[in-house]
């Protein structure tokens, strides 16, 4: 479970304090599917790295089952993320100079050994989202859309329970989104909770919550 | 076993990120290249010099040499580079220096200089007469290699001296048999040949009727007087003795002859130390540039490390790790070049700064080198730390999102 309490955050910009996220309190309950919908520097992107711990509130609290995110070292912290939380980023974020493979094997290198999932999972994630085969290629070999599949492999790949989505369907065309968001709902059937930040009023509808985002506050859509 | 996973993933990505970016790697490994190139070639220079003084003076084994007045700087030269020179004086100073209190030993040398192209095979000899009744310098090496005294005709060369064992040493017209070979010094001895005293008379006669050009050596006179006297707090004193007992005389000093090749070396360091530290600074400066400029082109994929579960120690660990890689290929070339460099112009830079030299033992060349190599890497992480440091604290919101919210 994911709670709020009393986050809030603000920005300096161009001499002037934006409040990207004014005290918000709430939950997001294990296996739920929160869509968050907002225009554009609305403070989604933020929301979401205050709820994987990529960035500090000024005020309240983040916690991730019961557990004060900002009570734990950087360390701690850091084993929390790659344990728990899959990260998917609207741009490519793929490292150019390793293969896809090695790409999506990446976030085993912050695990503990025994916890390392094997190589042949990658493989297996590769297929789940539609590019198996595609494990020795480079990622400037691949489209855009291929590419984000990649990133959305690499997040699963060490079974989180959390899925934070940032505009995942951004640049997509109309088939691999639509690919994207039944992979995004059948992981969610699974029991994974995913927050999913999107622009698109019709990908809101997928989620079982939809959270609008506006002038730094949080409401629940209608 | 985490740290030690994530350490390897890492060091892979800084050596794919090095490759990626040929042009950037090429010019900082250029400028650490340069800066350990110099430092190495500078302090191998040193460490050669202070080698070969330490041997050379120990192996001359005297406190002090009384040549004649104005015979000093001539002296030095001929010790330190194995110059020809020839000067005399009368040989009764042997037996006033002998006299004077504090004296402990004493022996005379004759200098007999050589045509550049007459000895057998070398363009620069020395040959000098020691007196084999009274030497403390020659002898103790010849009786702990030869267990013996010189024959007539026979001679001990130093180790720069070239020529094939069966072939005679041909000079003035006499032909030598050198039975022995001293061990390298870097020094003035390394180019010359030892000749018994008794035998000089007869090479200033032979070259009478034999040479192209006589020898001019008055009878019974010597070039030099070794001293050694009864302590090494007695130096100072016999000298001062022997200079105002004896008219027409100078006295070197062993720290004399010590003193002016540090003088000589202090002489090409003064040119070579602001060479070594501006090249340090402009590379240290270029580094600084060089990373902070990779560490911001890397932000955004050290925010996704840092997302996906790497520690901020990790990634200072990772630039920095990257900029020590630069650096270390870099001095290690510089290492190997800066030996190249040296060994081809060995012989201008020593003897345009009357420098004598003796290669230090491979331990010490190698630690030395691990030294320049290490510091190199000091220099790589000293650079890459605070560009590194910065995006570290730099929560990973502000890595991959830049100043977006």
């Amino acid at each position: 479970m994911i709670q709020l309490e009393g986050v809030a955050k603000r920005y300096q910009a161009g001499g002037q304090v934006v409040e990207a996220l004014a005290e918000y309190t709430g939950t997001v309950e294990d296996g739920e599917f929160v869509v968050v919908t907002g225009r554009s520097g609305a403070g989604k992107s933020t929301f979401l790295s205050l709820i994987g711990g990529l960035i500090r509130p000024d005020s309240g609290r983040v916690l991730i089952d019961g557990q004060d995110i900002w009570q734990l070292s950087d360390a701690e912290r850091s084993l929390m993320r790659c344990r728990t939380t899959g990260f998917v980023f609207q741009f490519a974020s793929l490292i150019p100079t390793l293969t896809v493979a090695e790409n999506v094997m990446l976030p085993t290198a912050f695990l503990p050994a025994g916890e390392a999932p094997p190589k042949q999972r990658a493989l297996e994630l590769l297929e789940q989202v539609g590019l198996a085969g595609y494990g020795d290629r480079m990622p400037w070999q691949l489209s855009g859309g291929q590419q984000k599949r990649v990133a959305v492999a690499r997040a699963l790949l060490n079974r989180p329970r959390i899925l934070l989505a940032d505009e995942p369907t951004a640049d997509l065309d109309e088939q691999t989104e639509q690919e994207l968001m039944a992979l995004f709902q059948s992981l969610n059937r699974d029991g994974m909770t995913i927050v999913m930040v999107t622009h698109s009023a019709e990908l809101a509808s997928l989620g079982s919550r939809h959270l609008i985002l506006s002038g730094g506050r949080v409401q629940s859509a209608p | 076993m985490r740290t030690g996973r994530a350490a390897g993933a890492l060091l892979r990505l800084s050596i794919f990120n090095l490759m990626r970016n040929p042009g950037r790697s090429a010019v900082a490994i250029l400028s650490v290249l340069l800066a350990a190139g110099i430092t190495f070639a500078g302090g191998l220079i040193t460490m050669g010099v202070n080698h070969a003084v330490g041997v050379g003076m120990a192996r001359l084994g005297a406190d002090l040499m009384v040549v004649p007045r104005g015979a000093v700087d001539g002296t030095h030269t001929a010790l330190v580079m194995g110059e020809p020179i020839a000067f005399y004086m009368d040989g009764s100073v042997v037996d006033r220096v002998r006299a004077i209190p504090g004296v402990e030993a004493a022996s005379p040398q004759v200098f007999v200089e050589t045509l550049a192209s007459a000895a057998c095979c070398t363009g620069r000899l020395l040959v000098v007469g020691f007196d084999p009744e009274t030497d403390f310098t020659v002898r103790p090496w010849l009786y702990e290699a030869l267990n013996r005294d010189l024959g007539p005709n026979e001679v001990v060369a130093g180790n720069h001296v070239l020529m094939t064992p069966s072939e005679p040493l041909r000079l003035y017209g006499s032909e030598y048999t050198v039975v022995g070979r001293l061990d390298p010094t870097g020094m003035g001895m390394d180019e010359t040949v030892f000749i018994p005293l008794t035998s000089v008379p007869d090479m200033v006669e032979r070259s009478r009727t034999l040479a192209e050009k006589p020898l001019e050596i008055p009878p019974g006179s010597v070039s030099t007087v070794m001293v050694r006297t009864a302590g090494p707090d007695k130096v100072e004193e016999v000298a001062r003795a022997i200079e105002e007992t004896i008219p027409g005389v100078s006295v070197l000093t062993a720290g004399q002859v010590t003193q002016g090749v540090t003088r000589n070396v202090s002489s090409l360091m003064a040119g070579l130390i602001p060479i070594s530290v501006g090249v340090f600074l402009v590379s240290l400066i270029l580094l600084l540039v060089l990373f902070s400029a990779a560490t911001m082109e890397r932000a955004r994929e050290i925010g996704i490390l840092r997302a996906m579960g790497a520690t901020a120690r990790q990634t200072v660990l990772t630039l920095a790790g990257e900029a020590i890689l630069l650096c270390l290929i870099g001095a290690l070339l510089g290492v190997a070049i800066g030996v190249g460099v040296y060994g081809l112009f060995q012989d201008l830079i020593l003897y345009s700064f009357t420098l004598p030299f003796l290669w230090p033992s491979l331990v010490q060349q190698a630690l030395f080198a691990v030294l320049v190599v290490l510091g190199a890497g000091a220099l790589g992480a000293l650079a890459a730390a605070w560009p590194a440091w910065r995006l570290a604290r730099l929560e990973p919101h502000y890595s991959i999102h830049g100043g977006n919210t």
